[in-house]
């Protein structure tokens, strides 16, 4: 999946699951997240949760900072390492077998 | 009286669990030593005394706990602040509350602004920067060279402050006393069965009424074990919940809508006794969603900060807004509009009295003597008693948006967009999402060129990020009517 992929896709579920009543352009067109809703703990919920169904992903507790939150390009880097890291271990479990 | 509970706990099992949070494990011992720890350093550094009001901006955490069984045992006032707040917000309170103490953590301090820096009256203590002497002394051999002092904190002096929205356009305080407090732990305590073997998963936050009292208070002076949280997230919440045997879990549907979503395989939660849900209306989707998922009944609990709890489902029931019969020492009617009480199974206004609850608002003669008329809280909810004396809740007659159980007053929103140059007209309200929860919906008459990312930029900097609307439409004009008052059937289509 390429990036533009990844981020195409985290816009859809920031409009769909935080029901913002904004367009894709205006959020493709933002330099930070917290200038479209406020990231309060209840969105940031919603919108890992909803990245995780539409990745079919787990962002780790750990992982989760305030850097990953900052902005489109940084969150799309993020879930595109997960994506690529958990691949890399399903090629790694598949060559075990 | 509180030192006498720390003491006795310490006294009686030492070496039990109070508090776990992330890899800080303390012992009922070593929680009552800190407790003496900090209330000398309160005392003796901070020069602390009896009346004075003290900031709690804490996460949930062991210093909240610890700081706040020191206070009132000195007779202080602890008044927990959201953490969310912004420097706007603290201000308000700080200077409502006549607040010269601040006990934070360093990674807060910013959302204070310039106020460390400017204000020299206030004395701002960052408790995660404090060093204490290792724990080696055990609550026991401290006593026996300590004996009780007489406490300073009597039975009936405000030792807690709780910050609530108001339905008036200015936010509220709710002064308690201890014997509040502990008259709302034994009611809801007695109802759940609550004892020393409990281990309690503490995710409200504790600058919440329900946090506090429920999550917190509770628990400890009932000997049980608390596993503190200091943030939300879902997925960490049902590892700890499994691995901590977590027997009583007091929540909200935001919660346990979210643990649903993120349970990706089984999970052993036999040991739970208790799950509550509080704050919101726990739609009936999602107690059979959480029932499928899990094999555990949410009952619904029903409460307000002024009154402490006052009921709990605990029969099975799917109808929304059955929160079951009135707990012990908590009496509810049902008012009609000209304040007659009304018979089982007719709808009206539900007012409560209850040992818990509070005589008023602090400094709010006007306001108290309305919403505590003849011993009663006045709700501003309605519902019915049915004839079996179970309690249903139907709806709010009062214009407040109630976001994940954070009570939020429309008009402080409203008058933040108003305050921006760019809009002229504003309506605020909270709208229910797909998930049945409610949200927050700005209406607003704007100039041409604003925009929803200009509202939420200016809102930013001057709200917590949780009262930031969430739905901006614009529009031409607001409805109101011949009194100037908005048309809300009509603005809400």
């Amino acid at each position: 999946m390429s990036i533009e992929d990844v981020k195409d896709r985290i816009v859809e579920v920031m409009i769909r699951d935080l029901e913002l009543a904004l367009n894709p352009d205006e959020v493709y067109g933002t330099s930070r997240l917290d200038e479209l809703f406020g990231m309060d703990s209840i969105a940031i919920t919603e919108l890992i949760i909803g990245i995780e169904k539409e990745f079919n992903i787990r962002i780790p507790a750990e992982d989760l900072s305030v850097e990953i939150f900052q902005n489109l390009e940084t969150l799309t880097e993020y879930v595109k390492k997960l994506l690529h890291d958990e691949a890399t271990m399903y090629i790694e479990g598949q060559d075990k077998t | 009286m509180l030192k006498d509970v720390l003491g006795a706990l310490a006294v009686a099992h030492p070496l039990k669990q109070a508090i776990r949070c992330g890899d800080l494990m303390l012992t009922y011992d070593e929680l009552f030593i800190m407790k003496e720890r900090v209330k000398k350093y309160f005392a003796e550094e901070l020069r602390i005394q009896k009346g004075d009001k003290m900031a709690f901006h804490l996460p949930n955490c062991a210093d909240f706990i610890y700081s706040f069984f020191s206070a009132a045992e000195i007779g202080a006032v602890t008044i927990p602040l959201n953490t969310n707040f912004k420097e706007s917000e603290l201000r308000y309170y700080t200077s409502k509350c006549g607040i010269k103490t601040i006990i934070t953590h360093s990674d807060l301090l910013a959302q204070w602004g310039q106020m460390p820096l400017m204000e020299k009256t206030l004395n701002f203590v960052l408790m995660d920067q404090l060093e204490w002497p290792t724990v080696d002394l055990k609550a026991e051999s401290l006593l026996k060279s300590n004996p009780f002092s007489p406490d300073v904190a009597a039975i009936d002096s405000e030792i807690l402050y709780l910050c609530t929205s108001g339905s008036s356009g200015r936010p509220k305080i709710i002064p308690k006393t201890p014997a509040l407090l502990f008259s709302g732990a034994e009611n809801l305590g007695t109802a759940l069965d609550v004892g020393s073997q409990d281990r309690f998963l503490c995710v409200t936050p504790f600058f919440h009424a329900n946090g506090f009292e429920n999550s917190m208070f509770l628990p400890i002076i009932n000997g049980a074990s608390l596993v503190l949280m200091r943030e939300f997230s879902p997925r960490s919440m049902l590892d700890v919940l499994a691995q901590e045997e977590i027997t009583v879990l007091i929540g909200s549907p935001f919660i346990f809508s979210s643990l649903c979503d993120c349970a990706d395989k089984a999970y052993d939660f036999s040991a739970m006794r208790h799950c509550l849900s509080a704050g919101a209306p726990l739609p009936a989707e999602l107690k059979k969603t959480f029932y499928d998922t899990f094999g555990i009944k949410v009952r619904e609990h029903y409460g307000a900060s002024e009154t402490g709890p006052v009921s709990v489902q605990f029969q099975d029931a799917d109808e929304v807004g059955a929160v079951g019969k009135p707990l012990n020492n908590v009496r509810v009617k049902i008012l009609d509009e000209e304040g007659r009480q009304l018979p089982p199974d007719m709808m009206g206004e539900v007012f409560i009295s209850s040992t818990s609850m509070v005589k008023g608002y602090l400094d709010e003669p006007e306001l108290s003597s309305e919403a505590f008329p003849s011993g009663y809280f006045r709700t501003g909810d309605f519902g019915m008693l049915d004839s079996e004396g179970n309690l249903h809740i139907v709806g709010r007659n009062k214009a407040i948006i109630n976001l994940a159980g954070i009570k939020i007053d429309p008009s402080e929103i409203r008058n933040t967009l108003l305050s921006y140059p760019k809009v002229k007209d504003a309506y605020v309200t909270g709208v229910k999402n797909r998930k049945g929860m409610e949200v927050i919906k700005a209406i607003i008459v704007a100039h041409p060129d604003c925009t929803a990312k200009d509202i939420v930029i200016f809102c930013r900097d001057r709200l917590a990020a949780f009262k930031i609307p969430r739905l901006i439409e614009f529009r031409d004009s607001i409805p109101v009517d011949v009194m100037g008052k908005v048309i809300r059937s009509v603005v809400e289509k």
